[in-house]
């Protein structure tokens, strides 16, 4: 095969793996921000944020809003939920950033997986 | 209010599925943090306790359900150790219908034996508002585009994976259970209604069809089942292989490339759950496992 072509292959290789390990690392961030509250489950999302700020700057402390599910949940202390679900957003985020940095560097196959020869 | 993960394994002439059990067991205690009711047959525990110790079997196992396996259901299936290698083994997977009755807890995560549990990620489960759960969205390691069908056949039924179910005892779980057990019972008829291509019995189809009938036979946004609170299952595919277990929740796969035959791309997994369809692959690194989340 021409040295050439031998190299894009490769290099197609590497993004392959690295788009691949990418996509993984959403999937288990966005699997972290799904947080279950009261029997539903919410995907806490920058929406999700922002409406709960903008019942407590209205004033609601409880408030019955739709789940993941579409399923009403009640919850109780609208302020105490928006703070459980900002710091968990920005635990995740902080690690996804951390991770995907991690990976973005990696310049072969190998150190995207991050394999150590044993 | 009891809480707990229920698990089948009945071996066949080659695969162990009771060791995969066993050493899920343990990854779900570890992870999950409740316990693990196992439901097999006779031949299968009894090779089991020879093969790894009764002490240790029932270190896994919080309660062994012994149930008759009826030895008139055939149900052959091709099982896959990647692209090259395959056998038609019995796939005996005919009662799954009964882990509403079985289930010795009020709220039970049915998972399959294979579906690694590596995350906590399950646990928002527990104290749900739905009644069933179970997820109709799957993806692949090796791709972000899953070779799957979002329906069972030409006619558009929802497909539901049953790797993972969530239940509580209510009145209308049972229903779904009943349901299942009626689509199994007359699953010649259900398969030449809705054109399912082959003959072998599959529960993600049975629990599709039960899903769809008690829907009112209508595909609806609004399902009387809610989604598993998770992004969505991990398949990873007979096609595929584990090249190791790096630790604790850490795996790395070689995942077979869409549409390139026996080329693979490596994916390492962190604290994700992932189903194994590659059941040799799975044997190949058990002792691994059990070795590593044995506490």
């Amino acid at each position: 095969m021409e040295e050439r072509l031998e190299k894009a292959l490769n290099f197609a290789n590497y993004r392959q793996t690295l788009n691949n390990q990418f996509q993984k690392l959403k999937i288990k961030s966005e699997g972290l921000l799904i947080y279950a509250k009261n029997g539903g489950s919410f995907t806490i999302t920058r929406d999700l944020i922002s409406f709960l700020d903008y019942l407590e700057r209205s004033g609601m402390v409880e408030a019955t809003i739709l789940d993941d599910n579409n399923i009403p949940v009640a919850i109780e202390n609208v302020p105490n939920f928006l703070k459980e679900v900002t710091r968990r957003y920005f635990s995740v985020t902080k690690d996804y950033h951390e991770e995907y940095q991690a990976i973005r560097k990696s310049r072969n196959v190998k150190s995207i997986i991050d394999f150590k020869d044993e | 209010m009891t809480r707990g993960v229920l698990m089948y394994a009945h071996n066949n002439s080659e695969i162990d599925y009771f060791k995969i059990a066993c050493a899920n067991a343990l990854m779900v205690r570890k992870n999950l943090g409740v316990p693990v009711t196992l439901i097999t047959d006779e031949g299968t525990i009894s090779w089991g306790k020879k093969a790894l110790g009764e002490q240790f079997v029932n270190y896994c196992f919080e309660k062994i359900i012994e149930v008759n396996r009826d030895y008139m259901f055939q149900n052959p299936r091709n099982f896959s150790d990647t692209s090259f290698s395959s056998k038609s083994l019995l796939f005996y997977n005919c009662n799954h219908w009964e882990a509403f009755e079985l289930s010795p807890y009020d709220e039970t995560l049915f998972i399959d034996c294979d579906y690694l549990i590596m995350s906590s990620a399950l646990n928002n489960c527990w104290g749900s508002n739905n009644d069933v759960m179970i997820d109709s969205r799957i993806y692949s390691p090796a791709s972000d585009k899953a070779p799957y069908t979002k329906y069972i056949d030409a006619f558009g039924i929802k497909q539901y994976w049953a790797t993972v179910i969530y239940f509580k005892k209510t009145d209308f779980a049972e229903f779904l259970f009943s349901t299942v057990r009626h689509v199994q019972e007359n699953y010649r008829y259900y398969k030449d209604l809705y054109l399912m291509p082959n003959g072998m019995f599959r529960n993600d189809n049975a629990f599709s069809i039960a899903i769809h009938t008690l829907n009112g036979y209508m595909n609806t946004e609004d399902s009387i089942v809610g989604e598993l609170p998770i992004p969505g299952l991990l398949m990873s595919w007979d096609v595929d292989d584990i090249h190791s277990v790096q630790g604790i929740n850490d795996i790395i796969l070689y995942g077979e490339k869409l549409d390139s035959k026996g080329n693979y791309i490596l994916s390492r997994l962190k604290n994700t759950d992932i189903h194994i369809m590659n059941k040799w692959a799975i044997n190949r690194v058990a002792d691994r496992l059990i070795e590593l989340y044995q506490e």
